[in-house]
């Protein structure tokens, strides 16, 4: 579980410092190939992470089971955002603000894991 | 045909997939006995199939102009890749681990293809209409000539 936990920490650190970058200096084809590969490494994780939970999980209704559902859904929103700011790539057009924004909800997304591994 | 989009559809679908299948879980209060079933290799091993199988299947709809037609025909095509392959390697475990018969296992198998390939469909279209509402047009599923590598 360590090596789920590491891999799923790391990949959010992909994701977030590369929509920093990308909103700062511009995207670019490569970064957006790392991207979805990192996106790829976090949902995989993040499904291990809550298994270890078991029949244990916290339910919607807690507050530790709404703030996971909270992170589902912005993990979701992120993945769209992705496809778009990866569209403006592909397509040559302007993206920081693709970059900005899944940095901004990625970011959210990491702050609401460490409320769900601490708070 | 540009791989950048090939790789970015293909990873899309299969983490979306993944992404809602637990917020469904969760919200029915199933996530946790459900996804504490399966290992951490056979885990990783489900979701690798499966992202081969997208990206096969984003490779050939890009490929073949993008067409929610050819989305339907695809995703059916990855949803019995998917089965199949995932079913035929539980078979066979199960039958090296437990003695088991792998016949009986792998005729079910095949008829859980037909299902699979009307659910795939199904997807592959859905995945399509989506695709297309946030790129804004089928033709933005594409590189621009010079944007190309």
């Amino acid at each position: 579980m360590y090596a789920v936990h590491l891999v799923h920490v790391l990949s959010m650190a992909v994701v977030v410092g590369g929509g920093v970058v990308g909103a700062l200096q511009g995207g670019s084809r490569r970064l957006e190939a790392v991207h979805w590969g990192a996106l790829a490494a976090l949902v995989v994780t993040g499904v291990g992470n809550v298994g270890r939970y078991g029949d244990a999980l916290p339910v919607v209704g807690t507050a530790w089971g709404t703030v996971l559902m909270a992170k589902l859904v912005l993990v979701v929103i992120l993945l769209g955002l992705s496809v778009r700011r990866s569209h403006a790539v592909w397509r040559g057009r302007p993206a920081v603000a693709w970059h900005a924004a899944t940095a901004a909800v990625s970011a959210a997304i990491a702050g609401s894991g460490v409320w769900l591994a601490h708070g | 045909m540009d791989r950048l989009v090939v790789w970015v559809l293909g990873t899309w679908h299969a983490c979306f997939l993944l992404a809602v299948f637990l917020v469904g879980a969760h919200a029915s209060g199933v996530a946790g006995s459900l996804t504490g079933a399966i290992g951490t290799g056979v885990g990783i091993l489900a979701f690798g199939w499966l992202w081969a199988v997208s990206l096969w299947a984003a490779h050939r709809v890009v490929a073949g102009g993008a067409s929610r037609a050819l989305a339907g025909l695809y995703g059916a095509g990855a949803g019995v890749l998917f089965v199949a392959g995932a079913g035929t390697v539980t078979i066979f475990v199960a039958a090296l681990q437990e003695g088991l018969q792998p016949l009986v296992g792998l005729v079910f198998v095949a008829f859980a293809c037909v299902p699979a390939a009307i659910v795939g469909s199904l997807v592959g279209w859905l995945l399509m209409v989506l695709d297309v509402a946030i790129v804004g047009g089928k033709g933005e599923l594409s590189a621009p000539p010079g944007q190309q590598p």
